[in-house]
């Protein structure tokens, strides 16, 4: 069997070289492999909290001064808002990874391949080939379907190939939690480019409800793609089954297009005589709770793979 | 009851103004004129025909026109017949047959005169325009028209027309032997021009006509060919085709009835019947046209000549006679009904009947009988009198109540000497409007706007549909809408009809692109009219 | 470098079954919006004989001149119609006389109404006779900013014993093109 050497630096190892699910590690790697970086989760939960509080430092400041806003200054306005909303969780996760550093060059790029990969293609596959704004409002459930299928899928993939076709090969990506990384960056980026082409699109955007949608998307690309980001980190660094890959995908793309479906509905409040028809506030808690859940779950199963991983090695072998 | 009556001031003799004005030459025939056509000097920049026989063929083909003459049914025009005509200035004058023009018989007028231009030889012609007489012959069956709006009725520019046109020959230069280009429209509608070559055969005399009346060819021409275009192989006109024998007995050789002209379903001889056959072979010489275009172009009066009178199918000769009663909610200040209408809402306050009548004598005594669900209205109805409208022109009848005519069917029936003459009914009520609600519903406006921009989206509907219908049992049948309406470019709209109170609606908004927003069970309750509304859609 | 082959067989298959899952959700994405935005429904019109089919989520409404008449309530702000007649004509006349009498009638009603062509076409086996037009749609509410919408229409003559049956499709000059297919499909319905 040819299995002495590092899989992540592929540096030749000993026989007796450390395995985790399978795989073999040279000594600095499999300690690299099993760090928890709490920086990660530190940056995950300041994110959270930061877009809440940008929200709310929007709402007061517009309810303050009331700025009245039109044409290109409000379409800068709104790119600058929806850049501000991405850069909170890089200056958390920059701030948090002082001491483990991620080269940086790194994440900022699949950030910006992840914005690349929207505006080449995520956007212009939706809009002009599958014209989704066409079909999906026509029924409820070919709505949903069309949600998972379409866009989940579209966007799932394209912020799960930003990550697998550009760092996961090198010997950098060599954490499990590596994934949720480059996962979440990737899917800021792409948020932040959809942010940008719809406040382009709207031609400016109303502040207060504009910066809600802005943060809503952040949080909710962002998570999905730091699930995803989770299963490649496993898939790297564990023998995992065929299915594992195209599983985590399709479970982001299922929960994205549940995600797109739910926020519409609840944001759609039945229409009274007054009309209404809009309220964004539970889009806002609803995308909260899935980023906190999202980074909640990964955090603890990352947690428990490394702690598994150690009980192993200390009941001897650490072989699968 | 309180009726008003009021008998029309209806200018006796005078002619709807639907139907073009008439200007008939005086007597047999204004003889050649000498000058040459004045035709081409209007415009320096149109081509010259010199040279190639194609082109002046291609000049010929675009210069020949389909004259559809239309009666109105409705609110729609109906083609009764068709014929050709030629083009004789840019500006849209147009020389055809007195009897495709119109009618001597004021109850066989077309009431408009459409224009198909010749856009290709493989194409039928387009309708674009209508057109009203200028000068008219009955006698020498020639006409000249001048295009005056488009279909629609807007007004056109003649000077911004710019059409081809060809210029008018002199026919007294033929001689036996001479070769003729003969273009027309052969007959029924949808169908393409026609080119025909021949050579002059002969020429026929007539009485009353000075030189040469009819020139013959030995080409055979369709009959709807009558009034098209005869060119020498310069590409100047020198005749119209016209069907000889026209104006006796029978109106067309070959008459057939091929459409609904009158809409009844059916294909019978109540409709107008198309001419599709009989051959013409007999060319009116141009320079007898030559007096009618100078008094079309100059605007001046030909004085006229009687009509001949015909017998007309189904009527008695030398009787007064009536046509079918229109009614109407109003006349205009012609006297002219300004719709023609079956049946009135509840709340009308007035109702108009309208007619035109012939050979009509102030000597005559007659009689209007109105009657409501069959009961004989005395208090409206006119008692035999004398008539005082002189032989011929349109009249009216009114009747009206400040509170609303009282609901139900009016018939009225017109008596000339105690032989009644024509009668017809109209129903007043009985239409669910929902307009009617307006005084106590509840009038509901506003804006449809992009929940994350909130700027008005164009274009989105607002949609209320029958009360006890959810959006969700809507199958998208019009019927179980009760109203809609559009958003304009604010993402503004206004429905049309108001909202009953006390009454639950389904409400659908929809634009494409966004989440459509629904309210089941809208309740309308006691609110100020009009209601501001917001709908806020946010995209997908 | 050496590589652990079983591995690296797994890993690239799973690359590729992510690519197939993909790959496969969205060809079913595709064909769940072909029959969302195409779904139709069986329609008859029993007096006149005519049966097709329209598309589901379009407004209907039914009479007799038209017959029918569906317009999409989610094409922009003129919404594409499809209108069917039934008009009574002697067998030997030509078909475009429907298409004449239409045309009176909208340019009676609508402004700045052309033809743009009147052609033979071939509809299912049959020669028809189709012409196109245009005019502007104005709306003279005083109080609605709508902007005069330029409209494209198509009417086709479909010959039939004692009849013709015209088809018309109506549509905002952007969305005309797009929008065709509906139109064909509606045609190519049609059984009488």
């Amino acid at each position: 069997m040819d299995k002495n050497i590092c899989c992540v630096c592929h540096q030749p190892v000993d026989a007796d070289a450390k395995q985790l699910g399978g795989r073999t590690y040279c000594e600095r790697h499999y300690a690299k492999v099993i760090q928890d970086r709490p920086g990660v989760w530190r940056a995950g939960l300041g994110m959270i909290v930061g877009q809440l509080a940008f929200v709310l430092l929007v709402e007061i400041l517009v309810g303050l001064f009331k700025p009245t806003l039109a044409g290109g200054v409000l379409v800068a306005v709104g790119v600058g808002l929806a850049l501000i909303s991405a850069l909170i969780w890089l200056a958390f996760f920059y701030r948090q990874d002082r001491l483990e550093p991620e080269p940086k060059g790194y994440v900022l790029s699949v950030f910006i391949l992840g914005a690349l990969l929207a505006q080449a293609v995520g956007i212009p596959l939706l809009d002009r080939v599958f014209e989704v704004q066409r079909w999906l409002p026509r029924s409820p459930l070919g709505g949903l379907l069309g949600a998972i299928l379409v866009i989940g899928f579209v966007q799932e993939f394209l912020k799960y190939a930003a990550v697998r076709y550009s760092v996961f090969p090198l010997p950098e990506f060599d954490e499990r939690v590596d994934g949720v990384i480059y996962g979440t960056a990737s899917g800021l980026g792409y948020a932040t480019m959809l942010n940008i082409n719809d406040i382009i699109a709207d031609g400016g955007v109303h502040l207060q409800a504009g910066v809600i949608r802005i943060v809503v998307t952040a949080l909710a690309q962002a998570s999905f793609a730091g699930l995803t980001g989770y299963f490649l980190g496993r898939a790297k660094f564990e023998d995992e089954p065929v299915w594992w890959l195209p599983g985590g995908v399709a479970l982001a793309a299922l929960l994205n297009g549940v995600f797109t479906t739910l926020r519409g509905e609840l944001t759609t409040p039945a229409l009274d005589l007054a009309g209404g028809g809009f309220n964004p506030w539970p889009g806002l808690l609803l995308a909260t709770v899935v980023a906190a859940a999202t980074f909640g779950v990964l955090f603890y199963l990352i947690r428990r793979a490394n702690k598994i991983t150690l009980s192993g090695v200390d009941a001897g072998g650490g072989v699968e | 009851m309180t009726f008003l009556v009021a008998l029309s001031c209806g200018a006796p003799n005078t002619l709807p103004p639907a139907t073009p004005t008439v200007v008939k030459p005086a007597q047999a025939t204004p003889l050649a004129v000498e000058e040459p056509e004045t035709v081409t000097e209007e415009t320096p920049e149109t081509p010259t025909f010199t040279g190639d026989d194609r082109q002046i063929r291609q000049n010929l083909l675009r210069a020949t026109v389909q004259i559809f003459a239309l009666v109105h049914e409705g609110r729609q025009y109906q083609p009764l017949w068709t014929g050709s005509g030629t083009i004789l200035t840019p500006s849209g004058l147009i020389l055809t047959n007195a009897h495709v023009a119109s009618d001597p018989d004021p109850n066989y007028r077309p009431d408009a005169l459409g224009v198909a231009i010749t856009v290709r030889s493989d194409d039928t012609p387009e309708l674009r325009y209508l057109a009203e007489i200028r000068a008219i012959d009955y006698d020498l069956d020639l006409a000249v028209i001048q295009i005056v709006s488009d279909l629609s009725g807007n007004a056109v520019d003649p000077q911004q027309l710019g059409l081809t046109y060809v210029p008018l020959g002199d026919s007294d230069t033929l001689e036996l032997g001479d070769l003729l280009h003969i273009l027309g429209y052969p007959g029924i509608g949808g169908e393409t021009i026609t080119f025909t070559e021949g050579v002059v055969s002969g020429f026929t005399r007539e009485p009353g006509i000075e030189g040469r009346a009819y020139v013959k060819t030995d080409a055979t021409i369709a009959g709807g060919n009558s009034g098209g275009l005869a060119a020498n192989l310069s590409g100047e006109m020198i005749g119209v085709p016209t069907q000889v024998g026209y104006g006796g007995a029978e109106r067309f050789a070959d008459c057939r009835y091929l459409a609904d002209t009158n809409g009844d379903g059916v294909i019978d001889e109540n409709d107008n019947c198309i001419p599709v056959g009989g051959f013409i072979n007999a060319i009116r010489p141009v320079n007898l046209a030559k007096p009618l275009v100078e008094a079309a172009k100059s605007g001046a009066t030909v004085p006229a000549t009687p009509a001949p009178t015909r017998p007309k199918p189904g009527k008695t000769s030398g009787q007064a006679s009536f046509s079918d009663i229109v009614f109407a909610p109003a006349v205009d200040d012609d006297d002219q009904p300004t719709m023609a209408v079956t049946q009135l809402p509840s709340g009308a306050t007035e109702l108009y009947a309208c007619w035109e009548y012939a050979e009509m004598a102030d000597s005559l005594t007659w009689e209007a009988r109105w009657y409501l669900d069959g009961e004989y209205q005395a208090d409206v109805s006119w008692t035999p009198a004398a008539w005082k409208g002189g032989e011929s022109g349109s009249w009216w009848l009114s009747i009206s109540n400040e509170n609303g005519l009282i609901e139900g069917v009016y018939r009225l029936e017109l008596y000339v000497e105690d032989r009644k003459l024509v009668e017809g009914s109209i129903t007043v009520g009985g239409v669910a409007s929902p307009s009617t609600t307006s005084g106590e519903g509840l009038w509901i406006r506003g804006y449809v706007i992009n929940a994350n921009t909130r700027r008005g989206i164009e274009g989105a509907l607002y949609i209320v549909l029958n009360p006890g219908i959810t959006v969700g049992d809507w199958e998208g049948d019009e019927k179980q809408v009760y109203t809609f309406a559009q958003t304009d470019l604010n993402g503004y709209f206004e429905l049309p009809y108001a909202l009953e109170r006390h009454q639950s609606y389904g409400i659908l908004v929809w634009a494409e692109g966004y989440r459509p927003v629904i309210g089941d069970d809208v309740l309308i309750g006691d609110e100020e009219s009009p209601y501001d509304v917001e709908v806020a859609l946010q995209r997908e | 470098m050496t590589v652990s082959p079983k591995t690296s067989r797994r890993d690239r298959w799973a690359d590729w079954a992510v690519i197939a899952l993909v790959v496969v959700a969205l060809l079913m994405g595709l064909w769940l919006r072909r029959s969302t935005l195409y779904r139709t429904e069986d329609f008859t019109w029993g007096d006149a004989g005519i049966a097709g089919r329209v598309f589901a989520g379009w407004v209907r409404q039914t009479g007799t001149d038209p017959l029918l008449s569906a317009r999409n309530p989610l094409s922009g702000s003129f919404n594409t119609v499809l209108e069917l007649r039934s008009r009574a004509l002697a067998a030997e006349a030509d078909p475009t006389l429907a298409l004449d009498a239409l045309t009176l009638e909208r340019a009676a009603t609508v402004d700045a109404y052309k033809t743009l062509s009147t052609a033979e076409v071939v509809v299912r086996g049959e020669t028809a006779v189709q012409r196109t037009f245009t005019y502007v749609l104005v709306d003279h509410h005083p109080y609605v900013d709508r902007l005069p919408e330029v409209v494209r229409g198509v009417d086709v003559a479909l010959r039939d014993e004692g009849r013709v049956i015209v088809v018309t499709y109506l549509a905002g000059s952007e969305t005309f093109d797009a929008d065709y297919r509906y139109f064909r499909t509606f045609i190519e319905s049609l059984r009488y």
